[in-house]
């Protein structure tokens, strides 16, 4: 409560003790990264994540897949859940989606990439040159990976 | 059932001034070609919930200057650092946060 005064109490009618009431997250829009999806907003992404959460939650889900497979291909690995198509509204096919992070089982976090934002963000001349290189100027993804050197789609 | 493929550029437009945007955080799976494309259409006042804790994204959207306010357990870089955005401007006043567990 000391660092969320915004935060409310209510009593529990039944213990009568004092509860911190949360009100739920309900985000107008969530944008996920998805390992692999359909045209119709079937698509999968780890267990470990929150997203699928994240998904159900939000008024409006956009997934970005690393793969576009048919419907009946979508499945779950061990390590993944299945978001069902009632809770993605867009599906943008994007592989490398997830530079410079990480997409486990496919590629590491681009640590060199990192380290450049990171000593970009200590001034403010150089971060806008990182926004003007990495996000301003690439016209689409395709673009975008060419800058960071992944060439067509990561191929 | 309904076509739901479409570009970056397109799915960019869901996001408007003002909106409450979740995304997938931390060091992995950041849906970045949207993201982009949301920076680039020059959004502001965004509430950002990143889930599950902050990472490249939410420093990147924060230091872009989308954001308004933000939501979150933890933003960090993991092994390469705080995330320096964030930090900077929650440390002059030109952020909302709302810490939750």
């Amino acid at each position: 409560m000391k660092i969320r005064p915004d935060l409310k109490t209510m009593k529990d009618p039944y213990s009568g003790h004092e509860y911190v009431v949360i009100p739920p997250i309900i985000p107008d829009v969530a944008i996920i990264h998805a390992t692999k999806g359909d045209r119709f907003g079937g698509v999968t992404t780890f267990s470990m994540r929150n997203d699928l959460l994240l998904a159900r939650a939000a008024k409006k889900t956009i997934a970005v897949i690393e793969e576009l497979l048919e419907p009946d291909e979508v499945l779950p690995a061990r390590n993944e859940v299945y978001i069902a198509p009632v809770h993605v509204d867009a599906v943008v096919l994007a592989p490398r989606g997830a530079h410079p992070t990480g997409c486990p089982g496919k590629y590491d976090v681009d640590g060199a990439h990192i380290k450049a934002y990171m000593a970009a963000a200590k001034d403010d001349k150089s971060f806008r040159q990182y926004l003007d290189t990495y996000i301003y100027g690439p016209k689409d993804h395709n673009d975008y990976l060419k800058k960071v050197g992944l060439g067509d789609y990561g191929k | 059932m309904k076509e739901k493929l479409m570009t970056a550029i397109e799915a960019a437009r869901f996001v408007e001034n003002g909106s409450h945007l979740g995304v997938g955080a931390g060091m992995a799976m950041n849906p970045m070609p949207v993201v982009r494309e949301v920076i680039k259409r020059d959004v502001r006042g965004l509430t950002l919930t990143p889930v599950v804790t902050g990472g490249y994204v939410a420093d990147l959207l924060i230091g872009a200057g989308c954001v308004e306010t933000v939501q979150f357990p933890q933003i960090v870089m993991d092994e390469f650092g705080l995330a320096p955005k964030f930090r900077k401007k929650a440390e002059k006043g030109e952020l909302k946060y709302l810490e939750t567990m």
